[in-house]
């Protein structure tokens, strides 16, 4: 895995092999109208939950994707250090102690994780459309889990840690 | 710079992500981007609803416009700058409007609009509420960065 700068010093993202970052790949799906049509298909439940259409929920999920977009952009050019409030911890339930923070950044469904590198430092590992209360539910936020702990996995290995973030997941586990 | 930073950064490649570059673009032409990506909704949704009627499917809709199936597949992701004839095309071989013009102008119509947008917003926040409770979160007010609504 390739570890690329966004946002230089604050925001980093993850390339996998050839395939583009996994930021750029994220967004790129989630501004496809096609792709978000044909992965609502499968969404009943959640469809039927909200009262929503197809087509409402594409339509949701878009405008949500620029808005997410427009938020990332502003932030990281006024003050890169305040990508950081834009960011907070998974919870606990989603999946237990990890010595480095899992974080997300969210707009309703959308879901971008990164770890918590440093104080103002956040690599991004990947996204999802949450469509379930926990991560492990369903299979695209499953495969988005596994891709956070190989990444905490590989960062061990190289001597990168985060004990304030150990910490705060102690706390809230007492 | 912490030691964690350190060996942090003997990770990072030179590298630059295009993710920037595109999302200001995306910003710079974010109007006609909504509006393109809610074309392709209504388009999608009208071949979904037509397939089991008439066996409409995207190539078919290319067939009938006279255009190559790839350009179809371009529209319906949302990012294609579409001209009127372009539009008026598909309105015609799908039988539907994808845009309409208002004519005139009037009191009557400005007063309309407004309780729309009311019913409108009060949707918004009651899907905003949902979405909370689906995915087990409470409703706070989020984004002190950019002052943005949302959790």
């Amino acid at each position: 895995m390739n570890f690329i700068k966004i946002f230089a010093e604050h925001l980093y993202v993850i390339r996998y092999g050839d395939q583009p970052d996994e930021l750029t790949r994220i967004f790129g799906n989630w501004k496809n109208t096609e792709y978000l049509f044909d992965f609502f298909k499968d969404e009943h439940s959640m469809l039927n939950f909200f009262d929503l259409s197809m087509a409402e929920a594409v339509s949701q999920t878009t405008k949500e994707a620029y808005a997410l977009q427009r938020s990332i952009i502003k932030t990281g050019k006024n003050n890169p250090k305040n990508l950081s409030l834009l960011f907070e911890n998974l919870d606990n339930k989603e999946f237990g102690e990890y010595m480095l923070s899992m974080q997300k950044h969210k707009h309703r469904w959308l879901r971008i994780y990164a770890i918590r590198v440093d104080t103002y430092t956040f690599l991004i590992t990947g996204g999802a459309i949450k469509t379930s209360h926990e991560m492990s539910e369903k299979p695209h936020t499953q495969e988005e889990l596994n891709k956070l702990n190989k990444c905490k996995a590989y960062l061990n290995e190289n001597g990168v840690f985060d004990l304030d973030s150990f910490k705060e997941l102690l706390n809230e586990t007492l | 710079m912490s030691d964690n930073l350190k060996n942090f950064k003997k990770l990072v490649s030179n590298e630059v992500s295009p993710w920037l570059q595109e999302a200001e673009e995306d910003l710079a032409n974010e109007a006609w981007l909504m509006r393109s990506s809610h074309i392709a909704i209504r388009i999608l949704d009208e071949i979904h609803r037509q397939k089991p009627i008439n066996g409409m499917t995207q190539k078919k809709l290319a067939k009938q416009m006279d255009v190559s199936a790839q350009y179809i597949n371009k529209v319906v992701k949302g990012r294609e700058n579409l001209s009127l004839h372009t539009i008026t095309k598909i309105e015609n071989v799908l039988g539907i409007t994808l845009i309409k013009v208002p004519e005139t102008y009037s009191s009557t119509t400005s007063m309309v609009n407004i309780k729309s947008s009311n019913t409108i917003i009060s949707k918004r926040r009651s899907l905003a509420k949902k979405t909370m409770a689906y995915c087990g979160e409470s409703f706070n007010t989020l984004d002190k960065a950019s002052g943005s609504y949302g959790n």
